[in-house]
C-alpha cells in the first residue's frame, strides 16, 4: 500500500475521469446537432453551438419544471419544521420511552419504498388527493421526516442542556426556548437538512411515477423519462433535458457541497 | 425577605438512586451560602432543585416563604450562573444580558438602564455588541454574571461557575464574586468540588458527601471544629492528618499512644471527654500546620516531641510540606520555609497538643465538644503568642 | 401524565401520526393484501392463503430470475462500491493537493438524480454511436451492444449504479478516517507497522462501524434498486435486468396483480429487514449507552 505522490495522483485523475466522463458527455452531446451527433465522434467537442437540443428539451420538461418546485418546496419546508421540532422534543425535552420513539421514526429511513407504494396510491385516492399536488408534498413530507429527524437529533444533542435551562431560568417557555434560541442556533443544521431534502425529493422518481400520472403534477424526472421515450435516440435533446433536470440539484451541491456532505453523513454515520 | 429554605428534601432517581437524601438546610436572607463536596455528592443536584430545573421527589423548597416546588423556574425569581455559561451563542452580549428582561416584557428604557449598570459593574461595557464566541473565557465568565445580575432576583444560583478558567483568573474572579455579594447585597447560593473556593468566599458553607450534608457551618468553624472525619479531611490543604490511636491513661493524666508506642500527652482540657475512651481505639487528628520543626517551635517538651525520618520535602517557598514517617504512620507537616530538614534524616517534631482532634473509630464524629475545642484553642494562642514575646525579649 | 410529557407530545405528534400512517400501517395493509386473491382491477379481499407467495416461488420464472438477478447485482455492488470508497478515501486521506476537488468530483453523481443518470448511461452504453464502444473500437476490441445483450446488461448497470454510489461509501470512509485520533497511527508506525500491515490491523478494524453501515446502506440499496434499472433497460433484455422491485411495480400497477405486487414487496420488505433490524438494534443500544 505504499504508493509513491505520483501514483496517488495518477490514480486520483484516473478516478476523476471516471467520475467526470459521463458529465463530461452529457454537456457536449447536449450542445451538438442531431447531424453532429451521427457524424462525429462522441467524445469530441461541439464544432458549433447548437442549442436546438435545449429548445426541444425546454419544450418537454417545462411544466415538470414548474410541477417538481411546486411539491419539492413545501415538501422541503415541511419535513424540515417537522424533522426539526422532534429533533428537540427527542434531545431536549427528555420523557419517558423517547429512545423507542426515536427508533420508531428512525425506521422509516431503510423503507423500501415497494411496500408501501400500493396502499400510498389507495389512501391518497381515498382522501380524494390522488391526482392532487398535494399527494407528493404529504408523501414526500412523511418520507422525509425520519431523515430530518435523525440529523435534527445528532445537531441538537451537541447544544448543552445548560442552554436551554439558562432559557428556563430566563423566563422562556417551551415554545420560546424553540423558537428563540434553538432555531437560531440551528441554522447550520437547517441548511443540511434543507439541502439534503432538496435534493432528494427533487431527485426522487418512484413517487412521482406512481402518483404523477396527470401531467399537471408529474415531476421532471419523470418527464425526462417519457421524454426519453418519446425522442428515441435524439441524443442532443436527451442529454439536454437531462442536463436542464440535473440543474437546480447540482447547483445546489456545488454551491453548499460541504452541507450536502454533513447531510449525507447525518444520515449514515451517526444512524 | 428571600432565604431558602429545604425540609426533608429527597431526589430519587428511577425508584433507586439516591442522590440526595433528606436534606435540610436554612439559607439566611443576603447569605453567600457554599454548597461543597466531592463530585457526584448530590450538590448540584441540590442546587439544581432549588432552581426548579430538577423535580423534588419528596420533602419541600421555600423561596422567600413560599413552597416552590410546583413553581416553573421562570417563576421563582432566581437566576442561575452555569458551569460553561450557557450563553445564547446567536445573541450578542447585549441580548443575552437582557433576554430575560425582554421575555418578562419589560419597558426598554429599565432593560437598557439595568443592562448599562450591570456591564458597569462587570466592566464590560465595551463588550456589549460581541457575540460569546468574539470572547476569552474570563469575559464569558462576566457576561453570564451580567445575565444574572440584571434580573435583580430574589436568589442568585452559581453551578460551578469558576472551573472553567485558568487558575490566575479563578483567584481574581473569586475576590469579584465576593464583592459582588456585598455591593448587591443578594441570597447567593453556590456550588463548588473547591474547597478554597467554599472557605474564601462562604458566609455558610455546607458540607455534601453521597446525598448527605455533613455540616452546615462558618468556614472558621468548619477548619476548625469539624463535626466527622470527613469534613476534617475534606477542609483544609493539606489534609488533616488521621493516625490509628488508643487513649492510655497514666498516673499524670491521658496521653494518645500512636503505633511503635510513641507517645503524645493530651491537653488537660480535654480530658473529660477523652476518659471515656481510656484504653479504647480513636481516630486521633492534626492538621499539618499544627506540627512544628522543633528549631521554630515554641514551648517544645518531651511530651509532645516525636522524632521522625523525612520521607518527602516539597519547598513551596513560605513552608515547607514534609512528609515523614512516625513509626509506621505517614505524617504530613507545613514546617517553617527555613527548615534544615533533609530527605532521609531525623528531625524533631513538635505536636501542637491543644490544636488535637479525636474522632470515634465506630461513627467517625468528633469526640471534642466544640466548647473545649475553643479552650483548646485559645490556649494555642497564648501559648504563641507568650512565645513570640519571649523570643523578641532576648 | 405531567404537562412535560404532554408538551414534548405535542411536538413529536406530527412526525409520529405520519410515520405511523405513512409507514406503519401501510406496511400492514400490503401485508394484509399479500395474503388476498386481489389479483384483479376491482378489490378483492377474499382471503388467499399463502398462495401468491407459493406461486411466485414455485412457477414464476420471472421471479426465479429477479432473485439471481437481484443476487447478482448485490455483491458486486456492494463490494465494488465499498472497496473503491475505501480505496480513494484513502488516497483521499494522504494529505493530497486539491483534495476538495476530487471529493466534490467523486461525490457529484449523488447530487444527480437517477434518471438523468439512467439516461446518460444508456448514450453511453448506445450500440451505433455510444462512447464506451467507441472506446473498444479505439482500442482495436470488439464492441458490445451493452444494454441489448443478455450477458453484459447487467454488468453494465452494475457499473453505472456503483458511478452513481461511490461517492457516498468515499464520504463515509473518508469521515471514519479523519476520526482516527494521530496519535493511534502515529503509535502504530513505532510499534513497526507500515503499509499493509497498518491497514489490515490498525485502520480497517477502526473504521469498523462505517464499513457496517456503509454495507447496510449499499445492501438495503440493491434490494429495492428500481430507477435506474427502469430507466436504463426496464428490466430486459428477456428479464436479463428484472429485479423484485421492477416486477412488483409491473404486476401492481400495470397488470393490476395487486396481491401479488402486494406480495413481492413484502418479499423485498423482509430481505431489508434482515439486514437493517440488527443494525438499527445495536446502533439503538449504543444511541442508549450514550445517553
Amino acid at each position: 500500500m505504499k504508493l509513491s505522490r505520483v501514483g496517488i495522483y495518477a490514480i486520483l485523475i484516473v478516478a476523476a475521469m471516471f467520475f467526470l466522463f459521463p458529465i463530461y458527455l452529457l454537456v457536449v452531446t447536449s450542445l451538438k446537432s442531431l447531424p453532429a451527433i451521427y457524424s462525429t465522434s462522441s467524445w469530441s467537442l461541439p464544432t458549433s453551438i447548437d442549442w436546438s437540443g435545449f429548445v426541444m428539451a425546454w419544450r418537454g420538461l417545462k411544466q415538470g419544471f414548474i410541477n417538481s418546485f411546486e411539491f419539492t418546496i413545501p415538501a422541503v419546508i415541511f419535513s424540515v419544521f417537522f424533522g426539526s421540532l422532534g429533533g428537540f422534543a427527542l434531545t431536549k425535552i427528555k420523557f419517558r420511552g423517547a429512545n423507542m420513539v426515536f427508533l420508531f421514526i428512525l425506521f422509516g429511513m431503510f423503507l423500501p419504498y415497494q411496500v408501501v407504494l400500493i396502499p400510498l396510491v389507495k389512501f391518497m385516492a381515498s382522501v380524494h388527493l390522488y391526482g392532487s399536488i398535494w399527494s407528493l408534498i404529504l408523501t414526500h413530507t412523511a418520507y422525509g421526516i425520519p431523515i430530518t429527524t435523525l440529523i435534527f437529533r445528532n445537531f441538537y444533542s451537541s447544544v448543552p442542556m445548560s442552554l436551554i435551562e439558562a432559557g428556563k431560568v430566563d423566563g422562556a417557555n417551551v415554545w420560546q426556548i424553540y423558537t428563540k434560541i434553538m432555531i437560531p442556533i440551528s441554522i447550520p443544521g437547517i441548511v443540511v437538512a434543507v439541502i439534503w431534502q432538496f435534493t432528494n425529493i427533487w431527485n426522487n422518481f418512484l413517487f412521482g411515477l406512481t402518483l404523477g400520472s396527470m401531467p399537471d403534477i408529474r415531476p421532471v424526472t419523470v418527464m425526462l423519462n417519457n421524454l426519453k421515450g418519446s425522442m428515441i435516440s435524439q441524443w442532443n435533446t436527451l442529454m439536454a433535458g437531462a442536463l436542464l433536470t440535473a440543474l437546480p440539484t447540482i447547483i445546489v451541491y456545488l454551491i453548499m457541497g460541504k452541507y450536502f456532505v454533513k447531510g449525507l453523513l447525518g444520515g449514515a454515520v451517526k444512524g | 425577605m428571600s432565604n431558602v429554605i429545604l425540609k426533608h428534601v429527597w431526589k430519587v432517581y428511577d425508584g433507586k438512586v439516591e442522590a440526595v437524601k433528606d436534606a435540610n438546610l436554612i439559607i439566611n436572607d443576603k447569605e453567600f451560602a457554599v454548597l461543597v463536596g466531592p463530585s457526584g455528592c448530590g450538590k448540584t443536584t441540590t442546587l439544581r432543585m432549588i432552581a426548579g430545573l430538577e423535580e423534588i421527589t419528596k420533602g419541600t423548597v421555600e423561596i422567600g416563604g413560599k413552597i416552590v416546588n410546583d413553581v416553573e423556574p421562570k417563576d421563582r425569581d432566581i437566576a442561575m450562573v452555569f458551569q460553561n455559561y450557557a450563553l445564547y451563542p446567536h445573541m450578542t452580549v447585549y441580548q443575552n444580558m437582557s433576554f430575560g428582561l425582554r421575555l418578562r416584557k419589560f419597558p426598554k428604557a429599565e432593560i437598557d438602564k439595568r443592562v448599562k449598570e450591570a456591564s458597569r459593574i462587570l466592566g464590560i461595557e465595551n463588550l456589549l455588541e460581541r457575540k460569546p464566541k468574539q470572547l476569552s473565557g474570563g469575559q464569558r465568565q462576566r457576561v453570564a454574571l451580567g445575565r444574572a445580575i440584571v434580573r435583580d432576583p430574589k436568589v442568585f444560583l452559581f453551578d460551578e461557575p469558576l472551573s472553567n478558567l485558568d487558575a490566575k483568573l479563578r483567584v481574581q474572579m473569586r475576590s469579584e464574586l465576593k464583592k459582588l455579594h456585598l455591593r448587591l447585597n443578594a441570597t447567593m447560593v453556590y456550588v463548588t468540588h473547591d474547597q478554597v473556593e467554599a472557605m474564601t468566599m462562604a458566609d455558610k458553607i455546607v458540607v455534601i458527601k453521597d446525598g448527605i450534608i455533613q455540616q452546615i457551618d462558618s468556614p472558621f468553624n468548619l477548619y476548625h471544629y469539624p463535626k466527622n472525619t470527613f469534613v476534617a479531611g475534606f477542609i483544609g490543604s493539606p489534609s488533616m492528618n488521621f493516625l490509628d490511636a488508643s487513649v492510655v491513661g497514666k498516673d499524670d493524666g491521658l496521653w494518645i499512644k500512636l503505633k511503635n508506642d510513641i507517645m503524645l500527652k493530651v491537653p488537660k482540657i480535654y480530658e473529660e471527654e477523652l476518659v471515656d475512651y481510656k484504653g479504647k481505639d480513636i481516630v486521633f487528628g492534626i492538621r499539618p500546620e499544627d506540627i512544628y520543626d522543633k528549631m521554630f517551635a515554641v514551648a517544645a517538651k518531651s511530651e509532645n516531641t516525636v522524632s521522625v525520618s523525612v520521607d518527602i520535602l516539597e519547598p513551596l517557598g513560605n513552608q515547607t510540606i514534609l512528609h515523614a514517617k512516625v513509626g509506621e504512620d505517614l505524617v504530613v507537616a507545613s514546617i517553617d520555609p527555613k527548615t534544615e530538614a533533609e530527605v532521609g534524616q531525623k528531625i524533631d517534631l513538635v505536636f501542637d497538643m491543644s490544636m488535637m482532634r479525636a474522632f470515634d473509630v465506630e461513627t467517625q464524629q468528633a469526640i471534642i465538644t466544640k466548647e473545649k475545642l475553643e479552650h483548646g484553642l485559645n490556649e494555642s494562642k497564648s501559648a504563641r503568642v507568650s512565645g513570640n514575646n519571649g523570643s523578641s525579649k532576648k | 401524565m405531567n404537562k412535560k410529557s404532554l408538551v414534548s407530545i405535542g411536538f413529536i405528534l406530527p412526525s409520529v401520526m405520519l410515520v405511523g400512517i405513512f409507514v406503519y400501517a401501510f406496511i400492514g395493509w400490503t401485508v394484509s393484501v399479500s395474503f388476498t386473491n386481489w389479483n384483479t382491477l376491482l378489490p378483492n379481499w377474499s382471503f388467499a392463503g399463502f398462495s401468491n407467495y407459493s406461486s411466485l416461488f414455485v412457477n414464476n420464472l420471472r421471479f426465479r430470475m429477479d432473485l439471481i438477478n437481484n443476487f447478482t447485482f448485490l455483491p458486486f455492488f456492494v463490494l465494488g462500491s465499498m472497496v473503491l470508497g475505501f480505496f480513494l478515501a484513502s488516497l483521499l486521506n494522504k494529505g493530497v493537493k486539491f483534495e476538495s476537488f476530487f471529493r466534490t468530483v467523486f461525490l457529484l453523481p449523488m447530487a444527480i438524480s437517477l434518471v438523468v443518470s439512467g439516461t446518460v448511461w444508456v448514450w453511453l452504453y448506445d450500440p451505433t454511436n455510444g462512447a464506451v464502444d467507441a472506446f473498444l473500437k479505439l482500442m482495436r476490441l470488439p464492441t458490445i451492444n451493452w444494454l441489448g445483450s443478455m450477458s453484459f446488461a447487467l454488468p453494465a448497470i452494475i457499473i453505472a449504479t456503483i458511478w452513481q454510489y461511490t461517492g457516498f461509501t468515499t464520504s463515509i470512509y473518508l469521515a471514519a478516517l479523519r476520526g482516527i485520533p494521530k496519535e493511534i497511527i502515529e503509535a502504530a508506525k513505532m510499534d513497526g507497522a507500515h503499509g499493509f500491515r497498518l491497514y489490515w490491523n490498525i485502520i480497517i478494524p477502526m473504521v469498523q462501524s462505517s464499513t457496517v453501515t456503509a454495507f447496510v446502506l449499499m445492501v438495503q440499496l440493491s434490494l429495492q434498486m428500481f430507477d435506474i434499472i427502469w430507466v436504463m433497460t426496464s428490466g430486459g433484455p428477456a428479464f436479463a435486468t428484472d429485479m423484485p422491485a421492477v416486477y412488483m411495480f409491473i404486476a401492481a400497477f400495470k397488470q393490476n396483480f395487486v396481491a401479488q405486487g402486494a406480495a413481492i414487496a413484502v418479499i423485498i420488505f423482509l430481505l431489508t429487514l434482515a439486514v437493517v433490524v440488527p443494525y438499527l438494534l445495536t446502533a439503538g443500544k449504543i444511541t442508549e449507552e450514550e445517553s
